[in-house]
C-alpha cells in the first residue's frame, strides 16, 4: 500500500471537513423546518381558499376539506416536532451522516470520536491518517448538498399551485339539486279551495279555522314542495277534525236543549227540531212563537228587562228566559230573550252549515290532491300513517284489528286432522294459535264430553241414563286434575312474573323485605 | 512505532491470514466463513465450538489447520468413560537411575497448541469441566502444582447435534466460555463433487506449514490493537442488551422467546471478532458492519431460550437476525 503524505495535517483536514458538513446539515435542517412551517401556512391558505371557493353550496365537501386540512396539519406539526427533537448537529452526528451518505464504514465516526478523545496510540494515529486522506478526497457538497427535502419541495409546489388555482377561480357555482315542486292544483281543486276559503269566512273565529286557513294558503301557494303540501294536508285534516268535533259539541248542546224544552207547553215542535239537530228549523219555530206572543201582548206591554249581561248568557239560559219568562209564573216570556234565542239558534245553524260545507269542500280539495301526492311517493308524517293503514281488515280474512294488535282467529278455529302443536294451541283458544300445547294433554285436546260429565241433581252420574231427570254439566275427574295441575303450575309462573315486575321482589319474600325496611326505619328513629 | 508501521502490520496480518486460508482451502471444500471464524478465534485467544453432523469434515478442518500452522496438535475423543486425568495428565511414580523414586507429572493431551475435543458432549460433566477450566485459565493444576499451557492454546470442540441419547449437553455457563459457535453446513452438490475429486484419487492433496507459532502470536497482538470508537462500541452494547428480555432495548422476539441474554463475554466476543474482521477488510478501525458480521457466531450459544421458543421451534439465529434487523446503528 502506497502512503502519500496528506496535503494538510490529517486532524485539521478531518475537523474542517466535518465542520463544513455540520454547517450544511444545520442549514438543511433549517430549510426543512422552514419548508414544514411554509407547508403549514400554505395548507391553511389552501383550506381557507377552498372553503371560500366552495361557498355554502357543498357543506359535505367543506367538512371534508376541513377534516383533511386538520389531518395534514397534525402530520406536519408531528414532522416539525420530530425534527426539532432530533437534537443539535454536532461533529459526531455530522461524521455519522457523512459515513452513511458516502458509505465510509464508520471511518469518519471513529475519526471524529478520536479527535474529541485524543489518545497517543499509533493505531489511532494511523486511523486518523487514513481518515484524513479519505476526507481530502471527499466532496463535501456531494455528501451534504444544500437542499430542501424532495418530498417537502413537491408538497410545497403542489400546494402553491393549488392555492394559485383556487385564488384565480371564482366561487364555485354549485347547482343545488332543486327539490321538484308539487304538481299545480287542478281546476277542480282550485275551485274547492276557493269554496273552502268562503266557508272558512263563515265559520266563527277559532284556532281550527285559522289553522285550516293557513294550510289552505300553503296548498295554494306557488312552488310548494310535495313534502310541504303533504304537511299542509295533514294540518288541514287536523283542523277539519277539530271543526267536526266542535260541530258535534254544538249538536250535543242542541240535544240537551231539546230535553230541557220537551216538557214545556207549546215548545214540543221546537224540542223536536233541536233533538234532530236542526237549529234553523228550531229558530223558525221559535220566531213564530215569538210573533204569536207579540200579538197577544200588544196591549198589555210589559216593560222589557234590562239588557245587562245578555250577551254573556248561555243559549240555555236565554232559551229558558224566552220560554218561561224571568222565572215568575205571572210574567210572560221575554220578547227580547226570545229574539236573542232565535238569533243564537240561527247563528248555530249557520255555523253547522258552514262546518258541513267546509267538510264537503275539503273533500273536493283533498280527493284529487291525494292522488298527486301519492305519486310523489311521500311517506312521512301522519299522512303516511293514514295511507299505509292495513288494507282490508275483517274477520273474514282472519285479520281483526284490535287495540294493541291484530288477532288472527279464522285460521285458529279451522278444522284439521293433523294433531300439530299449533292446532292443539288453537283449539285451546289461544289467539295466535301457536301457543305451547297443554303439558298434560300434549297436542291433543279432549272432546267436551271428556272434560264435562253429566251430574244429576242428586249428585249421581246420569250419563246415558234417563233423560227426564234433572241434570247439569260438572267437571269430569280428568278435567279436575288438569285444572288443579294448571293451578299448581301457574303459582310458580305468577311468582316469577311478580319477581320480575317493577318491585323485583317475589311474593314469598315481600313480607320479609318489608319487615326488614320497617325495622331499619325504626332503628333510624 | 508510527502509522506506517501500523499499516505494515495490517498488511502482514492480512497476508498471513490469506495464506492460511488458501492453504486450508486446498483440503477443505467450502466452509470459507468457518475457516475465517476458526482463525478469528485463534487470533483473539478464544476457543471455538463446532457443530455439525458426522462426516462433514469437522475433524479434518482442525487437523488441516494444525498442519498449516505448524503447531502442536492433539486430539481427544470424548467418551462417557473419559476421566479428567486422561485429558490433563496424571502424576506417576518414577525411579531414577540411582534407584530413588520420585513423582512426575505425566502431561496429558491438553498440553498442545491446538486441541481437538471431539464430541465434547459425550463425556461426563466432570471431564468436561476439566477441559473448560483449562480453557479459561490457560493452565492445569495437578498434584498441587500449576502447569501453564503453552501459547497459543486453542481448543476446538466439536458437537454432534444428532444422537443426543447418552450425551451430556454442555451447561450454558460452560458454553459461554467458547468464543464462537460455528455451524458446519452440509456441502452443496458442487461442493460434494469437489470433495470426491480431491479425496478419491490416488494422491490426496497435502498442505504445507505456512505459519509458525511466532507469527500466530504476532497476529494476536495486531488483532487486539485495532481501535474502536465509543459510538461503534455502543452498537455492540446495544446488541447485547437487546438479547436481554428485561432490558428496555429488548426486541419483541427477545421478550417472547429468550430466558437469559448474552453475558459480557458475548460483548467482548463481538468487539474482538469485529477487530479481526476489520483487519481482514483492510480497516484500521472497527465498523458496525464488522460487529454485524460476527454477531451470529459470537452470540448464538449465549442465549438461553424459553419453552415458547422450543415449542415454536425458534432458534437463537432467528432471534439474533431479528435483533440485527431492529437495533439501529449509531445515528
Amino acid at each position: 500500500m502506497s502512503l502519500s503524505p496528506p496535503l494538510l495535517p490529517e486532524r485539521e483536514a478531518i475537523a474542517s471537513a466535518l465542520s463544513r458538513i455540520q454547517g450544511r446539515l444545520r442549514f438543511n435542517r433549517a430549510l426543512s423546518h422552514a419548508a414544514l412551517i411554509g407547508g403549514l401556512i400554505l395548507l391553511v391558505l389552501v383550506a381557507w381558499r377552498a372553503l371560500r371557493w366552495l361557498s355554502d353550496g357543498a357543506p359535505a365537501i367543506a367538512a371534508l376539506v376541513i377534516l383533511l386540512a386538520i389531518l395534514a396539519a397534525v402530520v406536519l406539526i408531528g414532522l416539525l416536532l420530530r425534527n426539532l427533537l432530533k437534537g443539535s448537529v454536532d461533529r459526531t452526528r455530522a461524521a455519522i451522516e457523512a459515513d452513511s451518505r458516502a458509505n465510509l464504514k464508520d471511518e469518519l465516526t471513529t475519526a471524529a470520536w478520536f479527535l474529541d478523545h485524543p489518545t497517543g496510540s499509533d493505531w489511532v494515529a494511523a486511523q486518523l491518517a487514513r481518515a484524513g486522506r479519505t476526507v481530502q478526497g471527499l466532496e463535501v457538497s456531494r455528501v451534504a448538498p444544500l437542499r430542501v427535502p424532495r418530498t417537502a419541495l413537491v408538497s410545497l409546489t403542489i400546494g402553491a399551485l393549488a392555492l394559485l388555482a383556487l385564488w384565480r377561480m371564482s366561487p364555485m357555482q354549485i347547482e343545488v339539486a332543486q327539490i321538484p315542486s308539487a304538481a299545480p292544483l287542478t281546476p277542480q281543486t282550485a275551485e274547492g279551495a276557493a269554496k273552502l276559503r268562503q266557508m272558512i269566512a263563515a265559520l266563527p273565529d277559532s284556532p281550527a279555522a285559522r289553522k285550516l286557513e293557513a294550510a289552505l294558503n300553503t296548498l295554494e301557494g306557488p312552488d310548494v314542495t310535495p313534502e310541504a303540501r303533504s304537511r299542509a294536508i295533514a294540518q288541514a285534516e287536523d283542523a277539519i277534525e277539530q271543526i267536526k268535533i266542535e260541530s258535534s259539541a254544538k249538536r250535543e248542546k242542541l240535544a240537551q236543549l231539546s230535553e230541557m224544552l220537551r216538557g214545556q207547553p207549546g215548545m214540543e215542535a221546537v224540542a223536536e227540531a233541536l233533538a234532530a239537530g236542526d237549529a234553523k228549523r228550531a229558530a223558525q219555530l221559535l220566531a213564530q212563537i215569538e210573533r204569536e206572543q207579540a200579538a197577544k201582548t200588544t196591549d198589555s206591554k210589559a216593560p222589557e228587562p234590562t239588557d245587562s249581561g245578555a250577551s254573556d248568557k248561555s243559549l240555555a239560559q236565554t232559551l229558558q228566559e224566552a220560554t218561561q219568562g224571568s222565572g215568575a209564573e205571572s210574567q210572560p216570556p221575554s220578547e227580547r230573550a226570545m229574539k236573542e234565542a232565535v238569533d243564537r239558534l240561527n247563528e248555530i245553524a249557520r255555523e253547522l252549515q258552514a262546518a258541513s260545507y267546509v267538510n264537503e269542500a275539503w273533500k273536493q280539495v283533498k280527493g284529487p290532491q291525494l292522488n298527486v301526492d301519492r305519486s310523489a311517493g311521500l311517506t312521512a308524517g301522519r299522512y303516511a300513517e293514514q295511507t299505509q293503514a292495513s288494507s282490508t281488515p275483517s274477520p273474514g280474512t282472519g285479520e281483526t284489528p284490535m287495540g294493541g294488535g291484530t288477532m288472527f282467529r279464522s285460521a285458529a278455529v279451522a278444522e284439521g286432522k293433523a294433531k300439530t302443536e299449533q292446532e292443539g294451541g288453537t283449539r285451546a283458544g289461544d289467539a295466535l294459535g301457536d301457543a305451547p300445547p297443554d303439558p298434560l294433554l300434549g297436542g291433543h285436546a279432549e272432546r267436551l264430553d271428556a272434560q264435562l260429565k253429566r251430574a244429576g241433581i242428586s249428585g249421581e252420574e246420569q250419563e246415558g241414563k234417563a233423560e227426564d231427570k234433572s241434570w247439569f254439566y260438572a267437571e269430569s275427574q280428568q278435567q279436575k286434575s288438569v285444572v288443579s295441575a294448571r293451578s299448581v303450575q301457574s303459582r310458580g309462573q305468577f311468582a316469577n312474573a311478580e319477581a320480575s315486575s317493577n318491585s323485583g321482589i317475589s311474593i314469598e319474600h315481600r313480607q320479609i323485605v318489608k319487615d326488614y325496611f320497617m325495622k331499619l326505619r325504626e332503628g333510624a328513629r | 512505532m508510527s502509522a506506517v508501521t501500523v499499516e505494515r502490520q495490517i498488511e502482514q496480518f492480512r497476508k498471513n491470514f490469506d495464506i492460511v486460508r488458501e492453504e486450508v482451502s486446498r483440503i477443505i471444500v467450502g466452509n470459507e466463513d468457518n475457516i475465517i471464524g476458526i482463525m478469528t478465534c485463534l487470533l483473539v485467544r478464544g476457543h471455538v465450538l463446532l457443530e455439525g453432523i458426522p462426516g462433514i469434515g469437522k475433524t479434518k478442518l482442525v487437523q488441516t489447520l494444525a498442519d498449516v500452522l505448524h503447531l502442536k496438535f492433539s486430539r481427544i475423543q470424548f467418551t462417557p468413560d473419559l476421566m479428567p486425568g486422561d485429558i490433563i495428565g496424571s502424576t506417576v511414580v518414577r525411579e531414577s537411575e540411582s534407584g530413588r523414586k520420585y513423582m512426575e507429572f505425566q502431561r496429558g493431551p491438553i498440553f498442545a497448541n491446538l486441541v481437538l475435543a471431539d464430541e465434547v458432549n459425550r463425556a461426563t460433566p466432570k471431564t468436561q469441566s476439566a477441559l473448560l477450566e483449562a480453557m479459561q485459565e490457560n493452565s492445569v493444576s495437578a498434584g498441587g502444582q500449576t502447569h501453564p499451557l503453552e501459547q497459543p492454546f486453542f481448543v476446538l470442540a466439536t458437537m454432534n447435534p444428532l444422537e443426543m441419547e447418552g450425551t451430556y449437553p454442555l451447561p450454558e455457563a460452560q458454553l459461554d466460555r467458547f468464543f464462537f459457535k460455528l455451524k458446519l453446513e452440509f456441502p452443496s452438490a458442487d461442493g460434494l463433487h469437489e470433495i470426491l475429486d480431491r479425496t478419491t484419487h490416488q494422491q490426496e492433496p497435502h498442505v504445507d506449514r505456512v505459519l509458525g507459532q511466532g507469527e500466530v502470536l504476532a497476529m494476536r497482538d495486531t488483532a487486539r490493537s485495532v481501535p474502536v470508537a465509543r459510538p461503534i462500541q455502543q452498537y455492540a452494547v446495544d446488541l447485547t442488551l437487546a438479547t436481554h428480555p428485561e432490558s428496555d432495548r429488548a426486541t419483541e422476539m427477545t421478550k417472547r422467546f429468550v430466558r437469559f441474554g448474552s453475558s459480557p463475554r458475548g460483548t467482548q466476543a463481538l468487539i474482538l471478532g469485529a477487530k479481526v474482521n476489520a483487519l481482514l477488510n483492510d480497516r484500521v478501525h472497527v465498523a458496525c458492519e464488522d460487529i454485524r458480521a460476527v454477531a451470529l457466531n459470537a452470540l448464538r450459544h449465549r442465549l438461553l431460550l424459553n419453552f415458547d421458543a422450543e415449542a415454536e421451534r425458534v432458534d437463537t439465529d432467528a432471534i439474533l437476525k431479528d435483533i440485527l434487523h431492529r437495533v439501529p446503528e449509531p445515528r
